[in-house]
């Protein structure tokens, strides 16, 4: 039993590294299943439309879903039509921006995945692009070919061109080359984008490693403690409730915290320099509810944005 | 169980060398596939940016990947720009960055070496340009296939599409092939070289002796778990006590955490020349 807690141990450490390679498989997978089954070129006119409806539809779906799924979306945004104040709050306007900007980049990375693995198998961007009537793009591609080329390049994609079955071939070739190149391309870009944007966000923290790392577990450790009370107090709220209702007695008085401290709870996060709060609901059981916005903040919430080993 | 757990003990003293292996056999079986299912030499003009893509392109991505998943690099780069001493701390980085960059470069090295033995990248590249053909060739230039520029169907183009190609050119050069595997095997000795060269140097000039360095290794690794199992312990009584003053609306009771400059002191790494082991122990 103690080699299997290690072993799960194990593998709960690196929980982030093994859910992007399981959406990376889940993307590769996804990708094959549609290119091999719901994917026909048509090899008319029409090719550059088909080509890339299904080379940024499906990425533009996972970016909703990653969207969906984030609870720091629904954190930001409930309650901003009755109170606007509460996703621009005053002397500081940008940090709505901030926090849609770091969630957007967190949907991002499911997108991006797609269109890296659907350049690299290049059949989409194959069916696009033989399907492109720009001039100077028909030049590049058919130097050194037949006439036929400019005319029939978007049934290269199909084997149904009158071409002889080398140049039709080179042509696929090319295409695809093109195609695995600019998958790379983005894979790199992307990397290094995140690698930067990481370094940067890590090297401007006010606050060390370390701390990082215990303000992490602490989050977590929160989270859990509240669901536990939540079920704590729901249970004995409903009791109460319908024991009163059958029994036609008086309810008994339980606490509750007040409405304006589940807004005050409800906050979005930002780490203060000068004290030592690890959440908003930490700061309000210490500071009373005094206002969350007193102080000048810094913005240190970048704990959900990546894995800390 | 009692196997296993033996086999778990196994595994936790060698983590390092089974990682490193671990990583090596994915990253060779990734190139595989790659160079099977994903890799099409166009057999054109463009075959030398199309090679020399698959070649490199994955060794920088795993090369950022192999800095982004190392611990040591994010304790390393944490609240550098708000130090005090911003040279010491550089310096400090400096030292510090040549062995990080030696543990990523395990995964790249990996890619180029077996790429470069399974050959189709280094010969798709090669038959794309002049140079490495002028290079193998010999000094007569009787026999080179060399290309003109804008010519579409010359035969050097074809070499990675058309196996008769390969086969009908002369015996007096190795084949695109054979060079791969050769510079492949080349980049393999010279790494453990390196690699073999540098570990001994590093440890000659090792202020500590052997015995002492095993058992600093032991302790930091030790604390770091201590370190988990108490910051979890931490964190909970902690969130147990503001979740319940939230609820109840009660004053929380006084609970001590370490303090904002403490944290940032032990979150510096070990100085080698300092006889601590780790830096809890000041």
């Amino acid at each position: 039993m103690d080699a299997f807690q290690t072993i799960l141990k194990f593998f709960m450490n690196r929980k982030t590294a093994i859910g992007y390679s399981f959406m990376a498989l889940l993307t590769m997978g996804g990708e094959r299943v549609f290119s091999l089954v719901a994917f026909r070129c048509p090899c008319s006119n029409e090719n550059f439309r088909y080509g890339l409806v299904f080379l940024f539809s499906p990425a533009l779906v996972l970016l909703v879903i990653g969207y969906f799924l984030n609870s720091k979306t629904w954190k930001l945004f409930t309650g901003c039509w009755v109170n606007p104040r509460k996703i621009f709050p005053r002397g500081n306007v940008c940090r709505f921006f901030y926090v849609f900007g770091q969630i957007t980049l967190n949907a991002l990375v499911a997108p991006v995945m797609w269109l890296s693995v659907a350049l690299l198998n290049g059949t989409f961007y194959e069916c696009a692009m033989s399907g492109l009537k720009n001039p100077a793009y028909l030049h590049a591609v058919c130097q050194g070919k037949s006439e036929k080329c400019f005319e029939e390049l978007h049934k290269v994609a199909c084997d149904k061109s009158s071409m002889p079955f080398s140049e039709s071939d080179e042509l696929k070739r090319t295409l695809q080359a093109q195609s695995q190149i600019l998958g790379w391309c983005v894979i790199v870009t992307t990397a290094l984008l995140s690698l930067l944007t990481t370094c940067c966000a890590s090297c401007q923290s006010k606050v060390s490693h370390l701390q990082l790392m215990f303000w992490r577990v602490y989050e977590g450790t929160e989270k859990e403690q509240l669901e536990q009370i939540f079920q704590l107090y729901a249970t004995k709220l409903s009791e109460r409730n319908l024991k009163c209702f059958f029994e036609n007695k008086e309810p008994e008085p339980i606490s509750l915290p007040a409405f304006q401290a589940w807004e005050d709870a409800s906050q979005l996060y930002s780490f203060s320099s000068s004290k030592q709060h690890y959440s908003t609901i930490h700061r309000l059981v210490e500071e009373g509810q005094k206002g969350i916005t007193e102080e000048r903040e810094t913005m240190l919430d970048i704990a959900d944005r990546r894995e800390i080993p | 169980m009692d196997r296993l757990r033996q086999a778990l003990d196994f595994c936790i003293r060698h983590q390092a060398t089974l990682g490193y292996s671990t990583v090596s056999l994915l990253t060779a079986a990734m190139e595989h596939i790659f160079s099977t299912a994903v890799f099409k030499c166009p057999c054109n003009s463009g075959n030398m940016v199309y090679g020399s893509f698959f070649l490199l392109a994955p060794a920088f991505v795993l090369l950022l990947f192999g800095y982004m998943v190392d611990a040591r690099t994010w304790r390393q780069l944490t609240g550098i720009c708000s130090r005090k001493k911003k040279w010491e701390t550089c310096t400090h980085f400096c030292k510090v960055l040549v062995p990080m960059t030696a543990r990523a470069l395990v995964a790249p090295l990996t890619w180029i070496s077996v790429a470069l033995l399974g050959a189709n990248f280094y010969e798709c590249a090669a038959s794309g340009n002049n140079m490495i053909e002028l290079f193998f060739c010999n000094k007569n230039k009787t026999g080179c296939q060399l290309c003109k520029d804008n010519e579409a169907d010359c035969p050097l183009f074809k070499i990675p599409c058309d196996e008769k190609l390969s086969a009908n050119r002369s015996s007096e050069r190795l084949s695109l092939q054979a060079q791969s595997q050769l510079i492949g095997w080349f980049l393999i000795v010279s790494i453990m070289t390196v690699a073999l060269i540098s570990k001994c140097v590093s440890r000659c000039c090792s202020s500590v002796s052997y015995p002492q360095l095993k058992l600093r290794k032991i302790y930091s690794e030790k604390e770091t778990e201590v370190f988990e199992t108490k910051a979890e312990e931490h964190a909970t009584k902690l969130a147990e006590g503001n979740t319940n003053c939230f609820f109840v609306a009660t004053d929380p009771a006084p609970f001590p955490t370490p303090s904002k400059e403490e944290w940032r002191k032990i979150s510096l790494f070990l100085d080698s020349q300092k006889k601590y082991y780790n830096m809890m122990r000041k």
